[in-house]
């Protein structure tokens, strides 16, 4: 009979379960197996924690706790069957062989990144990850189970048979396309061959950071300004390259080929390089260095950049550029101990590369981190870059207030260089950088406070997604009733949150049974983080909302907003978001900031109509597809833009 | 010069309206002399009662014109522009109404190897995207969820599609863009190709001098649909979606059987489709675990007919790309004078008009000088937002007896697949701005917006616009001042 690897006994005793599960994957992508001086890096092994007892059980599919991989190629009307993790054959030697001709060795890479995507996500947010609910069908919240709690994302290896990968926000899936190749003069890929973007480490990290963002920040996929779009790209992009520097035996091939340097365009900078290559362009997909040495970027490139991807990627640039210095920082007495011993021919020591891989993983570690954790600081609708550097710098000095390497100053100091700027701010010192508390900037709003505290509010712990998620839902509720119910200091709420809660609001704001302005709470979680001198952090992050109808025209914005019955009651060219992060301390329950876009901002207001006016310029696709103004996002956002 | 007596000669341009569409009658008079050019005639596929619409069309310029037209114009071979004269084949094609000349694009000439090669091109996406319809088609009877965006607007721009090109050969199956355009050429008595930078002069007993702006032979300008988007756009373009057709057209292909199917991967690791859904008795687990996952899960995640979600970007492209192809026309009268017609040039198009200059009469004058000269303006692409140029455009239009027609109906276009936002509102204000409110629409009434609010209070153009009782069209007589008086019969440039 065959043992069961489920099986954890054989006997009284039980067996321990691994710590790890480990499976074979490209470092990057097929590509670099096939030249000499990538190949010997090129087979990875990723681990990934052994599932908990409360934890769904890792399947055939592979399906486990988060993902589950079906391998449906649709354009071929085939199946490819599902691959068993728990093999013992399989168990013994971490997983299938890389084989770009075996669809079930696809799965399993597909499966591993993913997976490792996640596990960064949640070390650094200090909160499970949860992927955003299902649509309703046909419109219809009442018939979803659970609010559409979708356990697992799908994963389609073989779903497109196009030079394109996408996270579809609808079905829950990231879809995988592939395709031949038709590489350029130069090129290493071979003509004609098959290219699987299901098989590069940086479109299948790429496609699960949308997901996951997607999860955490519903509203993000909402264009409203050239920021929002690329911001999703950007991140993605981000995630993805900071992966690389996990793995260790790439970065220190890479490092004794650049002497310790990190700011040469090499593999570990570009990003889908199989991809770029099989599509004839001169390299990777993209890059995450802009400028090369000491050169400074081309300041204004960003303001210009309207393609989401291109705008993008100076917050990549920004990002890694940050991340480079304080390796540089951190490696720098590496090498002035090494200088004494070596001439600046010789080959760096073994020892010396290895201690130098091992500061940039821990560098890259704490980049991504830092970047995972502004995502709770920042505004829950209409994101700009210059907000997301203010998120990161706040939310790093929260959890590591002696900021000794300075990190917050070099981040400061990258996106600086790229011209990107936060509005109303005095300098770009990173004291000035950080979000206020609210009655610094607003003494009268020091009234607001949770106290006494909404009664029944839950902010224990809880494992099980599923329960965290019924917990967050209730927690809405609860939250969303505290806050409609009117009180004496509504005007002051309202000025905290940037939302309006009382009868007089413009009346392209809709009303709810009580008359009141509808306000969505569209998320209540509590995060917990261990700072490295055992400072513990324990926030409750809610996100408050609130929709007004938007004009093209300012007068007939005025009018509606006067309620003028010469526009129709549900009239609007676009969708207007405004509302709040508002971060609580749990220690004290007081408000620590409350991020925030007002509703009645006029000029945001303006802004987004500039950009809906001019994107369909820039986007032909808003037009055909999605009727221009942002309605609503289109059938598949991401489809879409990869598209191009 | 000397002013020629008021009233003397005219020059009438009438809208058909009621169409997303064009269709423009240019009629000149000169005592008892009379000239007519037709520019496009059509409607887009699918509106209710669009073919009974475009017989009426037709009857009234037959009438209009007593049978005989002095100039065809068509600028491109959009079903929107070319379906009346399919819609009206007993008029357009089958010699009801006489065509003594045709003028097109360069690009419509068989002749030439840049627009064989063109076509081939437009004609490999076209195939593409038929082909990614029809299966989209195919798999939402058999109950899959299909979106929209896979195939909306396909089929409402491209025209009626080859659907059995079997029976096209022999005659018979439906009108397709492509014959309308050959049986034209066939009937017309002469047919000319024009260049951009051409002058010319419209035939006829009494004519108009004429500025070819465009198509443009540039591939520069020819595949532009949109503004640049900075310095290092093609990074991230994957081309023209050539490649994308031959994916498609590789794998319909192979689902009809006519070639082996391109698969990555040996046959022991495949599950045909069609196992998994029926599972025989001793299907394998790997078969029965795949139709409970996939087959038996929720539909709501099930991903049959995305992949053809490329064939809507394709189809998107191919659009832009057919409407850059449109030939634009600057007429002058003798009192110097501009009418632009703009057809659905988008920004290559437009961006092409400042590459040449133009040779009149020993002079060398640019477009800058035409369109600062204009005064009625076509509006492009039924005023979506990407074909009518700002700074290099609309805003060198500084006539101020500048009037602008827009042949559009804007409910028609909300109705469209995703709804298209014609006329775009911005421009729509621009041009208001820029006219002095001087905009006739083809869903409204002469001098009022389609809401019936009054549009214009200036009795002068109000005195010089009529309605057609029936809501045919609306006519606008041009200023005599700016029709000025016509010369004796010229030749063609």
């Amino acid at each position: 009979m065959d043992p069961k690897p489920t099986d954890t006994t054989y006997g009284r005793a039980a067996y321990p379960a691994p710590a790890m599960r480990r499976f074979r994957v490209y470092a990057f992508d097929p590509l670099a197996s096939t030249s000499l001086e990538t190949a010997v890096f090129n087979d990875a092994v990723i681990s990934i924690p052994w599932e908990e007892p409360w934890e769904a059980p890792l399947e055939v599919g592979p399906r486990g706790e988060y993902l589950e991989v079906v391998d449906f190629d649709p354009a071929s009307a085939l199946f490819y069957a599902p691959l068993d993790p728990n093999h013992p054959l399989l168990l013994a030697q971490d997983g299938l062989p890389p084989s770009e001709g075996r669809p079930q060795f696809h799965q399993q890479m597909v499966y591993a990144v993913a997976m490792r995507t996640i596990h960064n996500f949640e070390r650094a947010l200090g909160r499970k990850v949860l992927w955003s609910p299902q649509p309703p069908p046909d419109g219809d919240y009442k018939a979803l189970v659970d609010d559409g709690f979708v356990q697992r994302l799908r994963l389609y290896p073989h779903a497109l048979r196009e030079d394109n990968a996408y996270y579809s926000p609808d079905k829950k899936a990231l879809l995988f396309g592939y395709f031949r190749a038709a590489p350029g003069e130069g090129a290493r890929s071979l003509p004609g061959g098959w290219v699987f973007t299901c098989l590069s480490h940086d479109i299948i990290a790429h496609e699960t950071t949308h997901a996951i963002l997607d999860g955490a920040h519903t509203r993000f996929i909402e264009p409203s300004s050239h920021d929002t779009l690329a911001f999703h790209e950007a991140f993605a992009d981000i995630i993805a390259l900071l992966q690389h520097f996990t793995m260790d035996e790439v970065v220190r091939h890479q490092l004794a080929q650049h002497r310790g340097g990190l700011r040469f365009r090499t593999l570990l900078t570009g990003l889908a390089r199989q991809f770029g290559d099989a599509r004839g362009m001169a390299g990777s997909l993209r890059e995450a260095i802009d400028v090369t040495a000491d050169a400074e970027p081309k300041s204004g490139a960003y303001a210009k950049a309207v393609e989401p991807h291109e705008r993008g990627s100076h917050l990549v640039a920004a990002v890694f550029d940050a991340f480079v210095t304080i390796f540089e920082r951190r490696s720098e007495d590496l090498l002035r101990l090494a200088a004494g011993s070596t001439t600046p021919q010789a080959e760096l020591h073994p020892d010396l590369v290895a201690r130098l891989a091992k500061e940039a993983s821990k560098a890259a570690d704490h980049m991504l981190r830092i970047c995972v954790r502004a995502l709770d600081y920042v505004p829950p609708i209409d994101l700009r870059f210059g907000e997301f550097l203010r998120a990161m710098i706040t939310a790093d000095a929260d959890l590591i207030p002696d900021d000794r390497l300075r990190y917050r100053i070099a981040i400061a100091e990258a996106f600086r260089r790229r011209g990107i700027f936060p509005q109303g701010i005095t300098s770009m010192a990173p004291d000035s950088l950080m979000w206020e508390a609210p009655e610094h900037a607003d003494p009268e709003l020091s009234v607001c406070r949770f106290v006494p505290r909404p009664p029944d509010l839950d902010v224990g712990a809880r494992f099980k997604r599923l329960d965290i998620w019924r917990q967050a839902r209730r927690n809405q509720a609860i939250m969303h009733r505290w806050l409609v119910d009117p009180s004496a200091d509504d005007d002051k709420w309202e000025r905290l949150l940037g939302v309006k809660l009382t009868p007089d609001a413009p009346k392209t704001i809709a009303r709810g049974p009580n008359g009141r302005p509808k306000v969505e709470v569209h998320s209540v979680r509590v995060a917990r983080r261990a700072g490295p001198d055992g400072q513990d952090l324990r926030q409750l992050v809610i996100e408050v909302n609130q929709k007004r109808r938007g004009f093209f025209d300012p007068e007939d914005q005025a009018a509606a907003d006067r309620g003028d019955p010469r526009i129709a009651a549900d009239a609007m060219d676009f969708e207007f978001r405004g509302g709040s992060t508002v971060l609580v301390d749990l220690r004290d329950w007081t408000i620590r900031y409350a991020i925030r876009k007002r509703i009645d901002d006029d000029r945001r207001l303006r802004a987004q109509r500039d950009y809906l006016s001019g994107a369909a310029e820039a986007d032909l696709k808003a037009v055909y597809f999605a009727g221009l103004g942002g309605k609503g996002p289109p059938a598949e956002p991401f489809a879409l833009l990869h598209r191009g | 010069m000397a002013r020629p007596p008021a009233g003397a000669d005219t020059l009438k341009v009438r809208m058909y309206k009621g169409l997303l569409g064009d269709c423009f009658l240019l009629s000149l008079a000169s005592g008892a002399v009379r000239s007519h050019i037709l520019i496009d005639c059509g409607i887009l596929q699918g509106i209710a009662g669009g073919a009974q619409r475009m017989k009426k069309v037709a009857a009234d310029i037959v009438a209009q014109t007593g049978g005989r037209l002095d100039l065809l114009v068509v600028t491109h071979q959009h079903w929107d522009h070319i379906s009346g004269f399919a819609h009206a084949a007993d008029v357009f094609l089958e010699g009801g109404i006489k065509i003594d000349r045709l003028w097109m694009g360069w690009t419509e000439n068989g002749a030439d190897p840049q627009a064989q090669a063109l076509n081939a091109r437009f004609d490999k996406a076209k195939r593409a995207v038929t082909a990614a319809a029809r299966l989209a088609a195919q798999l939402k009877a058999q109950g899959a969820a299909v979106a929209d965006s896979v195939t909306a607007g396909l089929e409402a721009f491209i025209g009626p599609i080859e659907d059995d090109e079997r029976l096209a050969a022999a005659g018979g199956g439906r009108m397709t863009g492509a014959r309308v355009m050959q049986t034209l050429k066939a009937v017309a008595g002469a047919v000319d190709f024009l260049e951009p930078g051409q002058v010319t002069r419209t035939p006829g007993p009494i004519g108009l001098k004429t500025y070819v702006l465009a198509p443009p032979r540039g591939e520069n300008r020819l595949f532009k649909a949109l503004p640049s988007k900075g310095d290092n756009q093609e990074t991230y373009l994957a081309g023209d979606g050539l490649a994308l057709a031959d994916h498609i057209l590789g794998v319909t292909d192979a689902l009809e059987g006519l070639t082996d199917p391109d698969i990555p991967f040996s046959k022991r690791y495949r599950y045909a489709q069609a196992e998994v859904e029926t599972l025989a008795a001793d299907a394998d687990g790997a078969a029965r675990w795949l139709n409970a996952e996939y087959l038996q899960g929720p539909a709501w995640r099930r991903i049959d007919a995305d992949w053809l979600g490329g064939a809507g970007a394709l189809a998107m492209t191919l659009d832009s790309n057919t409407n850059n192809t449109s030939l634009v026309l600057a007429f002058e009268t003798q009192g110097g004078k501009v009418l632009l017609f703009a057809a659905d040039a988008q920004v290559g198009n437009w961006l092409s008009w400042h590459d040449q200059t133009y040779k009149t009469d020993g002079d060398e004058i640019t477009v800058d000088a035409l369109l600062a000269r204009a005064v009625l303006y076509k509006v492009g692409h039924h005023a979506s937002h990407n074909a009518t140029l700002d700074a290099q455009g609309l805003e060198l239009m500084t006539d101020p007896a500048l009037a602008a027609m827009i042949p559009v109906v804007e409910t028609d276009a909300h109705a469209q697949g995703g709804g298209w936002n014609m006329p775009f509102p911005p421009l729509l204000k621009r041009l208001m701005e820029k006219t002095g409110c001087r905009v006739l629409r083809g869903d409204s009434p002469a001098g009022q917006g389609p809401d019936n609010a009054p549009m214009t209070t200036d009795a002068a153009f109000l005195g010089r616009v009529r309605d057609a009782p029936n809501g045919l069209f609306v006519e606008y007589d041009l200023p005599s001042d700016a029709v000025g008086t016509f010369g004796p019969k010229g030749g063609h440039g």
